[in-house]
């Protein structure tokens, strides 16, 4: 086994177990009868967790990477880590943190491999490039990835994606107001009840 | 040990039905249900993990391209829908499989199913949404397929009054739509029933002449209750995972339990409409967006309904543009093409059709539930015929169709189907056509996984259905005088 297998064999192992892990955690919070979300509670606007330390700092970039933030945005705007990603990452009761090592290495390998330097030293398109290239050959990344997606769109932990996007949020219902409905019929009917006969 | 006449398992569609009908008939019911009883004080307008781990269950496919979910709480998943209650089209009874057998009981016709959902339909007071009760999102499609020369038809809902918020999938903060928690449950323990919450079901035990039900109770403590007849409706992914936990007492468990697992045949997707049908404002309005299409049905077996929905809906998708941008789901262009479109040119929809369930459900070591959705050749061609039909309707419109290319493709999460199904060919169905578990006297089945394939439109009003045709056959029939589940 070469060194390029080797990673993309230990990537896809660490990637499985993680998302084992996490599938692990939802089944085991149903069980705890909701006592125990392995969920990180609701942070006030400013208490996401900071990177620390090599591995994590691979990780923050992977974060910043696939929704970037101030300082990859030129927008200045906030991002997958704003968005307290990372959180998801380290929080101790959700069980990511002991396969973070692996993950780190493949993206480091894959780096190192396509561009010579490990995944952090990276500009912005060679690290989109890598973790093109990483899901490529680990296809269960895109699940990571869609994770890390729907917390920033979703306000998962925070409200900074949404208010990003302008989602409006909570509301008493928009049926008064005049475009959220056409209000009349826009188009020709086949049936009279609503189902095929 | 506490002993009834039948203990359900599962409050959903497939189970508060048969409670209902089983209770008036003056047998002794428990319903064991693993989740909260919920009401409107406890819905929240929050689409976090916090909030959404309560609400639902979710699992990851095995080579972890699929994500499958399903709503938990006394109403089971009737809490959390998005509500659309549609008949199934007659051709999905008569539907053959890749090997030319037709899933569905020659009995089981939609004039035969009729009757049963005009119950569904009365008791959980389903009405046609007005033109004004179409969200905008959904008017769009309609529009679309309008200038085709195409149709759209108003769909179902039992949904009265509606706000028109977006939050359906969070459970209707307002009361408005009409979740099993407003109808069948209440009227069945009017009538006797008990729905226990927070208990969860391990496996099953044959006793005697009747079943012994393994389960947690809320302080997780293993208890035991004794039955007559155990009633199956934790849905498609758990009621086969309870089934496949219960080998070591049933060995001679049927082989096809937890096999055609079908997610009937949904593909997701997203439009980009172009300025003059902008603004789609997706957040506005019911998350089933008030229409769907038969227009693609006699030629593909493939229904089309809108969506309404959070941003993370469009954003967790894993979509590009064959266009351009955003070329993948990630990264600035796709974070700004979003932030771009979001709210004024997106809104997401979903295929439904006809395609062979090829999936397979089984238990780890622990007992604990996983799946498997090959991207089959068959699935391919079926998903290739939705990107077609996707792009015919984007192309006259000048529009967009946002989709998933090759092995990745976005399947919907919440219509799993057939893990356990009825059928007439004893060696290919788990379940007799009244539900029952071949060679396993009194053990019925009637929730998602005893349909036996896909349902064309969205399935809980098929579920509901057949839970009551089942539970029809059940009010009026004892169980030692059915040889049929003996074969
Ligand atoms: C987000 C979303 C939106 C949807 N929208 C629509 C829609 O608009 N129209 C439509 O037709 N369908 C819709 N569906 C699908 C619909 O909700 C399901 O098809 C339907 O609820 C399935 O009914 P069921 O009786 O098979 O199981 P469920 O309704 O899933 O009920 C199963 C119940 O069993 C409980 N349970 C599971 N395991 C155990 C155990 N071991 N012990 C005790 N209890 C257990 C669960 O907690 C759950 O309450 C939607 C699904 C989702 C997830
Ligand atoms: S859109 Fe209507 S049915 Fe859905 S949650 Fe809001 S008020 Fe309730």
């Amino acid at each position: 086994m070469d060194r390029r297998d080797f990673l993309r064999a230990a990537g896809s192992g660490a990637l499985a177990a993680i998302l084992q892990a996490v599938a692990g955690g939802w089944a085991k919070a149903a069980e705890a009868g909701f006592a125990g979300l392995p969920f990180a509670r609701d942070p006030l606007p400013g208490a996401c967790l900071l990177p620390l330390g090599d591995v994590q700092a691979t990780l923050a970039a992977m974060l910043d990477t696939v929704v970037p933030g101030p300082a990859t945005d030129p927008e200045g705007t906030a991002g997958a880590l704003e968005a307290c990603s990372m959180n998801i990452l380290l929080d101790g009761s959700f069980p990511f943190r002991q396969y973070a090592d692996l993950f780190a290495m493949a993206l480091d390998g894959i780096a190192a491999e396509a561009h010579g330097g490990t995944f952090v030293e990276l500009a912005y398109p060679q690290r989109l490039d890598v973790l093109m290239t990483a899901q490529e050959q680990l296809p269960m990344l895109r699940l990571a990835f869609k994770a890390v997606r729907s917390a920033f769109f979703g306000g998962a932990y925070n409200g900074v994606g949404l208010r990003y996007v302008g989602y409006p949020g909570p509301n008493l219902g928009w049926r008064h107001v005049p475009e959220a409905s056409f209000r009349v019929a826009v188009c020709r009917e086949r049936t009279d009840t609503g189902w095929m006969p | 040990m506490e002993t009834l006449d039948d203990i359900i398992v599962g409050s959903g569609f497939g189970g508060a039905i048969p409670a209902l009908r089983l209770a008036r008939t003056g047998r002794s019911i428990l319903c064991l249900e693993q989740g909260e009883r919920l009401t409107e004080k406890d819905f929240v307008q929050d689409w976090g993990f916090k909030a959404q781990s309560r609400l639902f269950v979710t699992y990851t496919s095995k080579d972890y391209h699929v994500l499958l979910r399903y709503g938990r709480g006394i109403g089971g998943g009737s809490l959390t829908y998005a509500a659309a209650m549609l008949r199934s089209p007659s051709e999905v009874f008569t539907w053959r499989d890749r090997d030319g057998y037709r899933v569905w009981p020659a009995s089981v016709t939609r004039q035969a199913m009729d009757p049963y959902y005009a119950m569904v339909e009365q008791e959980m007071d389903v009405v046609r949404a007005s033109w004004a009760d179409v969200p905008r999102a959904g008017g769009i499609l309609a529009k679309m397929l309008d200038r085709m020369g195409l149709t759209a038809d108003r769909s179902m809902y039992p949904i009265h009054d509606c706000l028109q918020c977006g939050f359906c999938m969070c459970g209707c903060p307002f009361g408005r739509k009409k979740h099993l928690g407003m109808n069948y449950i209440p009227r069945a323990e009017a009538a006797g029933a008990e729905f226990r919450a927070r208990c969860r079901v391990h496996h099953l035990e044959p006793d005697g002449g009747g079943w012994k039900v393994a389960y947690f109770d809320p302080w997780n403590v293993q208890r035991y209750a004794r039955a007559q007849r155990v009633i199956l409706a934790a849905g498609a992914l758990e009621t086969p995972g309870i089934l496949l936990r219960s080998r070591p007492w049933i060995p001679d468990l049927h082989p096809q339990v937890g096999r055609n697992l079908n997610q009937n045949g949904d593909v997701a997707f997203l439009w980009r409409v172009p300025d003059d049908l902008a603004p789609t404002y997706p957040f506005m309005g019911r998350n089933n967006a008030g229409v769907i299409t038969y227009a693609f049905w006699d030629e593909h077996r493939i229904t089309i309904h809108p969506g309404a929905g959070p941003p993370a809906l469009v954003a967790a998708m894993d979509v590009f543009s064959e266009k351009g941008e955003p070329a993948h789901p990630m990264g600035l262009s796709f974070k700004h093409y979003v932030r771009d479109h979001y709210a004024t040119h997106l809104f997401p929809s979903l295929a439904i059709g006809l395609v062979d369930g090829e999936g397979t459900v089984t238990v780890d070591g622990n007992g604990v539930v996983q799946f498997d959705l090959p991207l089959t050749d068959r699935l391919k061609a079926y998903i290739d015929r939705v990107a077609g039909v996707g792009r015919q309707i984007a192309e006259a419109n000048g529009a967009e169709l946002l989709r998933t290319a090759g092995d990745n493709y976005e399947h919907g999460d919440a219509h799993p189907l057939a893990t356990c199904r009825i059928g007439d060919d004893a060696d290919r169905a788990p379940c007799t056509p009244d539900g029952e578990l071949r060679g396993q006297s009194g053990v019925f089945v009637t929730d998602g996984a005893s349909i036996p394939g896909g349902t064309g439109v969205n399935p809980a009003h098929t579920i509901a259905a057949n839970a009551e045709r089942i539970a029809a056959v059940l009010a009026g029939t004892n169980v030692a005088s059915r040889p049929s589940a003996r074969a």
